[in-house]
């Protein structure tokens, strides 16, 4: 039992998040996707536009042996230039795992970025526990304000997978797993001692009738 | 401890072992901090219902046997006996 918690908990150890990166904002809080009135933007993983990675089923395969460039691109209606509180200050990447946020990765811009179209590339090495753990997880991918406001945000999922598919957690669940059916199987024994007993007992007062 | 609370405990643990699993695979998706503990929670309860019943049925399938066995054993005459005495 203390196994399966502790491989529950791995991703926690294995990528601890970044500490200038805001809290956690927990999946499925907010929208898909939102932003600022008349802010509009895209993001590709690896050339891929991650709007079409809305669901678990249709994530972006990525590896963590394979160092990712995440491109974000945005543009606002009206003059070429943002005001000093809407210029983009940071685009941010996050990854959430049962609502914690354990990964994460941002570009700060000094000074801010106020041009009206403008994108930046943000590389996204998850190498870091290549070995530990695999999965799809849920990304938040952010452009951030001067005023620490989110101009742009969209929620996305990866399927990341290890070489092989073999990492420690995968092994170990699946020991754990094999040996709760052998367990299973036999589980048989534990049921004679009860009643062994039971039919000592009924000898017994069969035989105190008896005499 | 009996056969299906031992059986209940190994399907609780195989329960959480299997969604966590799933998640390894990309079967699952355990982002959400309610979905995942929700999924966590059903495979657990699932698992140990199914796995206590089995429990059940194979403590009560040894059990019977064994006392097959036990009474074969005790009509059975003793292997040490010597052969009944042939008639002069």
């Amino acid at each position: 039992m203390l196994l399966v918690v502790a491989v529950a908990l791995l991703p926690w150890l294995a990528v601890p998040a970044s500490a200038n990166s805001p809290t956690s904002t927990g999946a499925g809080a907010a929208p898909r996707a939102a932003g600022a009135p008349g802010f509009s933007a895209t993001v590709t993983w690896n050339g891929q536009n991650v709007a079409g990675a809305g669901t678990a089923a249709s994530a972006i395969p990525t590896s963590f042996g394979d160092p990712a460039s995440v491109v974000f691109s945005w543009s606002q209606g009206g003059p070429s230039l943002l005001s000093a509180s809407e210029s983009v200050s940071s685009v941010q990447l996050h990854v959430v795992y049962l609502g914690q946020q354990v990964w994460s990765r941002d570009q700060v811009f000094q000074p801010a970025d106020a041009r009206a179209i403008d994108n930046t590339t943000l590389g996204a090495d998850l190498t870091s526990g290549q070995y530990l753990i695999e999965g799809v997880y849920e990304v938040t991918a952010q452009i951030v304000s001067v005023g620490n406001g989110t101009l742009w945000s969209e929620n996305f999922f990866l399927h990341v997978t290890a070489p092989d598919q073999l990492t420690l957690a995968t092994v170990g669940l699946a020991l754990i797993a094999a040996y709760e059916l052998y367990s299973l199987a036999r589980v048989g024994p534990h049921a004679a001692p009860r009643r062994r007993g039971e039919d000592a007992n009924e000898s017994d007062a069969g035989d105190k009738g008896g005499r | 401890m009996g056969a299906g609370s031992s059986g209940a405990a190994s399907g609780v643990v195989f329960g959480l072992a299997v969604v966590l699993l799933g998640q390894q695979l990309g079967y699952i998706d355990l982002s959400s901090l309610s979905g995942g503990l929700l999924a966590l929670f059903v495979a657990a309860l699932a698992f140990g219902l199914v796995f206590g019943l089995v429990g059940i049925a194979l403590g009560a399938r040894y059990v019977k046997r064994h006392a097959a066995r036990s009474s074969k054993a005790a009509e059975a005459p003793p292997k040490d006996a010597s052969p009944p005495e042939k008639p002069a």
